[in-house]
């Protein structure tokens, strides 16, 4: 009880919830999945709430939540790719606005990564956080993170290479 | 490299407008909803022990099995396997 006072979800959202959704935004591109997402890392905030004991950073812990949530998100989607491609190829595809379309170009090359490749480099290249930071956040030795971030870089240098301007 | 410095930009300038009180009422409908979820959860679960619990008391004391009951009380609605236990 002690804790649901000092740490009030309502206090937490408004604090971070930019910080989430900007994570957010550079991991997965479609404007539902990025709502859905969101949503799932506050509610799995606000059910971990109870159980957090200040022993961390609460912006940390928000982001340890947020990378979780993001990951195993993912993970589902490609494993129900088949079927969202199914219903896609059934959808009316409306036009897209440049900027919209443009926004899709930036996740192509991202797509043909892993889930944790594709947060590690994000992390690391665009959210520009430290190797050591990551490894924290990410439950990871810096030593995977540096692999993984190697490994990452050289697919996305590779789809940019094929395709050339994005 | 530079290619890819191109591509990072790119990524990077990628928009990130939303509105924060629509998102707001999203997470607290979902809170809601996984709630009700859990109360339906454990009272079916409450239900399915209280039916446990009471065909347990309403079972006769001295019969230690199911085929026991069946053949004391005659109810083997016609079948033959049962009507065996019955029978034997």
């Amino acid at each position: 009880m002690v804790v649901m006072e000092k740490f009030d979800f309502d206090q937490i959202y408004a604090s971070s919830k930019d910080n989430v959704w900007k994570l957010i935004s550079k991991y997965v591109s479609s404007r539902e999945d990025r709502e859905d997402l969101f949503q799932e890392v506050f509610v799995n905030i606000h059910h971990a709430l109870p159980r957090f004991r200040g022993e961390a950073e609460i912006s940390t812990w928000v982001y340890r939540i947020t990378i979780n949530t993001a990951l195993n998100n993912l993970k589902k989607q490609k494993r129900y790719q088949w079927f969202k491609n199914l219903l896609g190829g059934m959808r009316v595809v409306e036009p897209m606005e440049p900027e919209i379309r443009s926004d899709l170009n930036a996740f192509k090359p991202l797509e043909k990564l892993n889930p944790r490749q594709r947060m590690v480099l994000i992390l690391s290249d665009v959210e520009e956080m430290k190797l050591s930071e990551i490894a924290t956040v990410m439950h990871l030795p810096v030593g995977t993170v540096k692999s993984t971030l190697h490994r990452a870089r050289e697919i996305i240098k590779k789809e940019v290479r094929e395709n050339g301007e994005l | 490299m530079g290619n890819y410095e191109n591509y990072l930009s790119q990524l990077k300038q990628v928009k990130a407008a939303f509105d924060a009180d629509k998102m707001y009422a999203g997470v607290k409908a979902r809170l809601k909803q996984r709630s009700r979820q859990n109360q339906l959860a454990m009272g079916g679960l409450l239900a399915v022990l209280i039916l446990g619990f009471t065909v347990y008391l309403n079972f006769p004391s001295n019969q230690q099995s199911l085929a026991g009951y069946i053949y004391q009380s005659g109810n083997t609605n016609g079948d033959p396997i049962m009507n065996y236990i019955y029978v034997d």
